[in-house]
């Protein structure tokens, strides 16, 4: 069985996660890559221990599921980050034509 | 609502802003002049979910302790954390219910819901029988879906 990389395995993760989150990868970046980076490294120490006999294969199993929990929830961290900058990013706009608009309509609608 | 004498006459480019501003407000659904489309930032979840890590972080430093040495492994043993399982069971169904309770929080809740399914996990994992190895890396997990949650939280924080 061949070794997992940790470092491939968590460019492989960002790859793909950036390319879904395009223009709002930069606001996400920093964190995602240092989650992706610990979960490659703890999917590795389970093939790892599985390797050399430390844990059993059903051990490993339950490992590997507690981890894709945990990653689900540290890409739900993420999706609430890019809303939340993309919620930004519509209110700012929205605040930059506040004054003339409001002021154009007569009474305030934004 | 502020009413005011409306102006006698809109250039192309207010009237194009106008338009625009309109359209916004209804696709959005804005009330407040502003668009929100996730909860706020909760501190009593961020206090909760903060209790919840040093509860589960503090036990499975004990276990880590206890299966070092193999005249301790006793006290690792399942049967003698049961009712530690139930506890953070309710804690994390009173994190769930405050969740859900908010507007626009289903994400948080889907959190809460893999962090709990994540628990359970390691409950198997424990029913089954322990080692040293085994709890370490689960705690490195847990810690991960936890932090998670809380980083989720923060970055609902507005700033001005």
């Amino acid at each position: 069985m061949p070794d997992i990389d940790p470092g491939s395995l968590a460019n492989e993760m960002l790859k793909a996660a950036s390319g879904v989150l395009r223009d709002r990868w930069p606001d996400v970046k920093g964190y995602a890559e240092m989650e992706f980076k610990k979960a490659a490294e703890t999917i590795a120490a389970i093939q790892r221990m599985r390797l050399v006999g430390e844990i059993t294969e059903e051990q490993a199993r339950l490992l590997m599921e507690m981890q894709k929990h945990a990653m689900r929830s540290v890409m739900t961290a993420v999706e609430i980050m890019s809303v939340v900058a993309a919620e930004q990013a519509i209110n700012a706009a929205i605040g930059a034509v506040r004054k003339t608009v409001n002021t154009a309509l007569g009474f305030v609608l934004l | 609502m502020n009413l005011r004498q409306p102006q006698a006459s809109l250039g192309p480019r207010r009237f194009s802003l106008v338009v625009l501003a309109l359209f916004a407000a209804a696709a959005l659904g804005l009330s407040a002049c502003t668009a929100e489309f996730i909860a706020q930032h909760d501190e009593a979840t961020v206090r909760a979910v903060t209790d919840l890590l040093r509860k589960v972080d503090s036990f499975l430093i004990k276990l880590e302790r206890a299966l070092e040495t193999p005249a301790d492994a006793d006290d690792a043993r399942y049967e003698k954390h049961v009712a530690f399982y139930d506890e953070i069971r309710v804690d994390l169904n009173l994190i769930r219910v405050r969740a859900k309770a908010l507007p626009r929080n289903e994400r948080t809740v889907r959190q809460i819901d893999d962090l709990e399914a994540a628990l359970k996990n390691f409950e198997d994992l424990h029913r089954q029988g322990l080692n040293r190895q085994v709890v370490t890396t689960a705690r490195g997990i847990i810690s991960q879906a936890i932090e998670a949650i809380l980083k989720a939280e923060f970055a609902k924080r507005r700033g001005p």
